[in-house]
C-alpha cells in the first residue's frame, strides 16, 4: 500500500479535501499572476489545469505544492496548511518544469537521493524497479545530459511518484515524451486514481490526459474561465468521481 | 532528529559526489589558492621577522581569495534544472539543508588549507614553533565562520540568475573573521599564543554562533519565494 507508506511521522487525517486554495492571489512585483483563485480536489481525483503560456498555471502549481507563498489566500493538504510541517511534504510528489535532476549524479543516483531523502524502504530496490518501469534499467548509468528530453522527463515522472505519495502535480508531463510515453503516462494515471492517488497535472495540451481527468479547469489570464467554473464541471469542491471526461 | 541526521548525510553526500565529478569550483579553489601562496611566498623577500609578522594576513587574505568561488557553488549545484525547487520539495527541513552545505564548504575550506597552510610556511620558512595544533583551531573556527557566511549568502542568490553577483556582500561581513583569524595565526607563529591568543580565538567563536543562528534563521525565509 504505497500511500500509507511514509504516514507514521505526520499521520494523515482524512479529510474531505486533498487539496485546496482558497482565494489565491499570487503577485511577481506588479503584475497579479494569480486572481483569487478557488479549488478543491478531493482525494483520488484527477485534475487537469489546461491554459495557454503565462495562464497562471505553473504558479498555481507552484502554490499548491508550497514551492511558492501566495500574496493573499491560503493553501492546505488534508485540511492542514501546506508545508506546515516538513514530514507532510512525503504526501506530496511534484513533476516541475524542469527536470530538478542532477547533472553530475546518473539517472538512479538522482532517484535513489529522493528515495533516501524520502525515507523509502529499501531504496535501492524501490529505484530499480522505478527504472524498470519506465524503461530505462540498462541506461540507469547514465548522467542526465547523455540522455534525451523525453527520457529525463520521464526520470522526473518517476521521481514524482517514487516515494508512494498521497497527491501528485505534475507540470506539463507530456513535455518531451513520444507517442509511447504519452501512453505510458497515461496508463501510470489511471495506476495512480486506482491505487487513490490525487493528481493534479498542468497542461496546454488536449493530449492522452482527458480519457483519464475527473474534471479540467481552464485557465486564463490568472483566473478560471466562467464557463467551465459553471456549465461543464461540477461546482468547485463537489467533483463528481465517477464523471468522466470524454476523449479527445 | 534521527531521520534529520540521515537527511543531513544523503545532502552532504550527494553535494560531495557532485563536486567531485563536476572538478570546477574546488579545482579553481585549489590552484587560486596556490597562485595565491606561491607569489606572496616568493616574491616577499623580506626579513624573516617581518614574514613572521605579516604570514597569518597573508595566508588568510590567500584562504579567503580562493574561496570567493566556492562560497556559491553548493547554491550553483541547486540553480541548475531546477533542482532547488526538487530539494526544497523533499521533506527536508531548510535548517537540515544549510547545515548540510555549509559543512561542505567547511570541508572544501578544511582542504585547501591542508594544502596551502603547509605550502606558504614552506615557501616563506618561516618557523612554527608552537606546532600546528592552534593554527588547526583557528582554522576551524575560521572555516565555520566563513562557510556560513558563504552559505547564507550563496542562498540569498538562489532563487535569482545573478546568485552569484551576491557573493560580493560576503566581503564586509567576513572582514572581523579574516582579522582574527590573521591575529591569531601571527601570535601563533610569534610562540605567543597566551591570554591575546584565546581572546582572538573567542571573538571567532563568537562570530561562528552568530552566523551560523543567523545563517539558520535566515535561511528559510531566504529560500522562499
Amino acid at each position: 500500500m504505497p500511500l500509507m507508506r511514509h504516514a507514521s511521522e505526520c499521520p494523515v487525517v482524512e479529510r474531505e479535501f486533498a487539496l485546496e486554495a482558497q482565494s489565491l492571489s499570487v503577485d511577481y512585483g506588479h503584475r497579479r499572476i494569480l486572481r483569487s483563485l478557488t479549488i478543491a480536489i478531493r482525494p483520488g481525483e484527477i485534475v487537469e489545469l489546461r491554459g495557454g503560456n503565462g495562464s497562471g498555471k505553473t504558479t498555481l502549481l507552484r502554490c499548491l505544492a508550497g514551492i511558492v507563498r501566495p500574496t493573499l489566500g491560503r493553501v492546505t493538504w488534508f485540511g492542514e496548511p501546506a508545508g506546515c510541517c516538513t514530514a507532510m511534504r512525503k504526501w506530496l510528489g511534484v513533476l516541475a518544469h524542469e527536470s530538478s535532476l542532477y547533472s553530475h549524479l546518473t539517472l538512479a543516483e538522482n532517484l535513489l537521493f529522493v528515495a533516501r531523502v524520502c525515507g523509502v524502504e529499501r531504496p535501492r530496490e524501490r529505484v530499480a524497479e522505478a527504472l524498470h518501469e519506465i524503461g530505462l534499467a540498462d541506461r540507469s548509468q547514465c548522467t542526465p545530459p547523455k540522455v534525451s528530453r523525453g527520457t529525463r522527463q520521464r526520470v522526473s515522472i518517476a521521481r514524482a511518484f517514487l516515494h508512494g505519495p498521497r497527491v501528485v502535480l505534475l507540470d506539463e508531463p507530456f513535455t518531451g515524451l513520444d507517442a509511447a510515453g504519452r501512453d505510458w503516462l497515461v496508463a501510470r494515471l489511471a495506476r495512480a486514481r486506482d491505487e487513490g492517488q490525487t493528481v493534479c497535472l498542468a497542461t496546454h495540451e488536449q493530449v492522452g490526459s482527458l480519457a483519464v481527468c475527473d474534471r479540467v479547469f481552464t485557465l486564463h489570464d490568472g483566473k478560471f474561465t466562467a464557463n467551465e467554473a459553471t456549465a461543464d464541471h461540477p461546482p468547485i469542491g463537489v467533483a463528481n468521481s465517477k464523471q468522466r471526461m470524454p476523449a479527445a | 532528529m534521527r531521520h534529520a541526521m540521515h537527511n543531513l548525510c544523503w545532502i552532504l553526500h550527494k553535494d560531495l559526489l557532485t563536486e567531485l565529478r563536476s572538478r570546477g569550483a574546488w579545482s579553481t579553489m585549489v590552484l587560486t589558492g596556490i597562485v595565491v601562496a606561491v607569489i606572496f611566498s616568493v616574491q616577499s623577500e623580506a626579513a624573516a621577522a617581518y614574514k613572521q609578522q605579516t604570514i597569518g594576513c597573508l595566508l588568510w587574505m590567500a584562504v579567503f581569495l580562493a574561496a570567493i568561488p566556492m562560497m556559491d557553488r553548493g547554491f550553483a549545484i541547486e540553480r541548475e534544472n531546477g533542482c532547488w525547487d526538487g530539494l526544497r520539495q523533499l521533506p527536508v527541513a531548510g535548517s537540515v539543508i544549510f547545515i548540510a552545505k555549509l559543512a561542505a564548504n567547511v570541508l572544501a575550506l578544511g582542504i585547501l588549507e591542508c594544502l596551502l597552510m603547509p605550502l606558504f610556511f614552506v615557501l616563506s620558512s618561516v618557523p612554527l614553533p608552537g606546532g600546528a595544533g592552534p593554527l588547526v583551531l583557528v582554522a576551524l573556527l575560521a572555516n565555520i565562520a566563513l562557510a556560513s557566511v558563504g552559505t547564507t549568502v550563496g542562498c540569498l542568490g538562489v532563487g535569482r540568475r545573478s546568485g552569484a553577483a551576491l557573493v560580493v556582500l560576503v566581503l564586509p561581513l567576513l572582514i572581523p573573521v579574516l582579522l582574527a583569524a590573521a591575529e591569531c595565526t601571527r601570535l601563533t607563529v610569534a610562540g605567543n599564543a597566551g591570554e591575546v591568543y584565546w581572546r582572538w580565538l573567542q571573538l571567532l567563536a563568537v562570530f561562528d554562533v552568530l552566523f551560523v543562528a543567523a545563517g539558520l534563521v535566515l535561511f528559510e525565509t531566504a529560500s522562499e519565494e
